[in-house]
């Protein structure tokens, strides 16, 4: 089988699969044998389910076969991030903690997934408990970016966003806390879209903070994530977060262009990005103003205000999810992962109220800025993949993801989609934010930018 | 309190290279503690909702 066909994406796999063109189950042993020879360097999975997916492809095939299709991604290999219950395989969070963890019972989005026929290879690894944004501290191994392999892929939803920009997978379910499925879509290459809060369950989610958390797709193409989106969403009375909205057909103006679409930048927010970086996101907001696009600027909240209030949340609520580890078991945590959990026990139940004050108030002002534009466009990240071991900065002015927390602190929906290369041939993302459960519209102009452009389609050295 | 106290015991090594990130976060969750105004709250529990 052509190495090409790793590369496909799921609605070409899913398309040619209806047709018959090619097999599920073929696809799926390519896959497996990429991820045998690939992986022991790369380190994206936890644990492959080879049997099981070999099952579900033989399943799908014969069904598709009969003519029983459910739906576009009817046979596509995914991977699920390893704090996602699946029944029976285990379920490790990264850590040492939950090694031997198995899950009794499949999450929300992974029966949600199953329902619509996708084949699950594995489970892939993350930042341990998803505290963290390189993928670098996990019981498993580091993970790698195969775009450079001295760089971290970004996290902690790490082992996705690798996975796909390698061909080891067609999808990858990832969880955003604080960018998770946002970093590693930049850092990679890859396309990451994190849904408004509240639109996909939690339930079976190993939670990192509550008030923040969200699950979405990684994908290789704009197509791809709101294709999976779509199989995602849905109410789930089970999860107390979960709005009570249907899920709905995202694609369904993926090519209606952005003419007319107005592009709110806010460029305080802009300050010391890499020169690179800043050149490829002013490219891109000029490609999308040729298509008819208008950019208007936003008043912005201050930066530092918005990361203090989201670190607050999340340090407090992270030590209160892993307080009974944080007595018993200390030692079982990657140090640094320890050391980040410690922080939440010098913070006051004061601290928390009023950061949660002030998110309320930074949701309510970022809401507004709706008024004056469709979609928020800059950045997904400062600077291109970091060097592995490389030290990460949490204060404001330096963090890496202080471009992505904003929309978790507000809830918005959000994309990462490929927007050039540095130098060094590193990858760079392109951040698109909408109003509150309008991810048509993002996924609408992003798809707008990537139809225009070529960056999606290359792939890392080595890899193809 | 005996018990918090311990735990802060407990943490303290691990603490200690984060000081100075701890005495900043500190210093800027002041700062918005004295510019919220009385009537601000938390976000209500289905304040996402109301903004779609």
């Amino acid at each position: 089988m052509s190495e090409a066909v790793a590369f496909l994406s799921a609605a070409e796999l899913g398309r040619s699969f209806a047709r018959r063109e090619i097999s599920p189950v073929e696809v799926t042993r390519h896959l497996l044998e990429r991820i045998e020879r690939l992986d022991p360097e790369l380190r994206c999975w936890i644990t492959v389910t080879s049997e099981r997916a070999l099952e579900q492809a033989r399943e799908a095939e014969e069904a598709i076969a009969r003519g029983a299709i459910r739906g576009p991604l009817h046979g596509v290999p995914i991977g699920i991030k390893d704090l996602i219950d699946v029944a029976g395989a285990r379920c490790t969070s990264g850590s040492r903690i939950l090694a031997e963890h198995f899950s009794a019972r499949d999450a929300a989005v992974t029966e949600r997934l199953q329902s619509a026929g996708t084949v699950l290879l594995g489970k892939q690894n993350l930042h341990e408990f998803a505290y963290g944004l390189t993928t670098g501290v996990s019981a498993f191994g580091v993970c790698r970016n195969p775009w450079n392999r001295e760089r971290v892929p970004g996290g902690s939803s790490g082992g996705g966003g690798a996975a796909l920009s390698a061909g080891l997978c067609a999808l990858s379910v990832g969880t955003d806390t604080g960018g998770s499925i946002r970093i590693p879509a930049s850092a990679c290459g890859v396309v990451g879209l994190k849904p408004t809060l509240g639109r996909v369950s939690r339930r079976g989610v190993f939670p990192l903070a509550w008030s923040l958390d969200h699950v979405g797709p990684l994908a290789r193409t704009v197509e791809d994530a709101a294709l999976m989106l779509g199989a995602m969403a849905g109410h789930d009375p089970e999860d107390p977060w979960s709005v009570p909205r249907e899920s709905e057909d995202f694609a369904r103006d993926l090519e209606g262009g952005c003419a007319g679409i107005r592009l709110g930048v806010a460029p305080e927010w802009w300050a010391d990005l890499e020169p690179a970086v800043a050149a490829a996101v002013e490219a891109a907001i000029a490609r999308l103003e040729t298509q008819g696009a208008r950019r208007v600027s936003l008043e912005a909240p201050a930066l530092e205000d918005v990361y203090t209030a989201f670190h607050a949340i999340i340090a407090s609520e992270a030590s209160a999810a892993h307080e009974r580890w944080m007595r018993e078991r200390p030692g079982d945590y990657q140090e640094l992962t320890h050391r980040a959990l410690a922080i939440g026990y010098t913070l006051t139940a004061v601290d928390y109220v009023n950061a949660r004050r002030e998110q309320a108030r930074i949701r309510s002002r970022v809401a507004r800025w709706f008024d004056a534009c469709d979609v928020v466009i800059g950045p997904t990240l400062p600077r291109t993949a970091l060097e592995i071991g490389a030290a990460v900065s949490r204060e404001p002015a330096e963090a890496w993801n202080r471009l992505t927390v904003p929309f978790n602190l507000t809830g918005l929906p959000t994309i990462s989609l490929p927007c050039g290369f540095d130098p060094e041939g590193l990858p760079i993302g392109l951040q698109i934010a909408g109003r509150a459960f309008d991810e048509a519209t993002v996924v609408r102009v992003a798809r707008a930018y990537e139809r225009d452009t070529e960056w999606h389609r290359r792939r890392p050295p080595g890899a193809a | 309190m005996g018990s918090w106290l311990q735990r802060g015991l407990e943490l303290a090594p691990t603490l200690a290279p984060l000081a100075l990130h701890l005495t900043s976060l500190r210093r800027r969750l002041a700062a918005i503690a004295r510019r919220l105004p009385p009537e601000a709250t938390p976000p209500s529990e289905r304040s996402i909702d109301s903004l779609g």
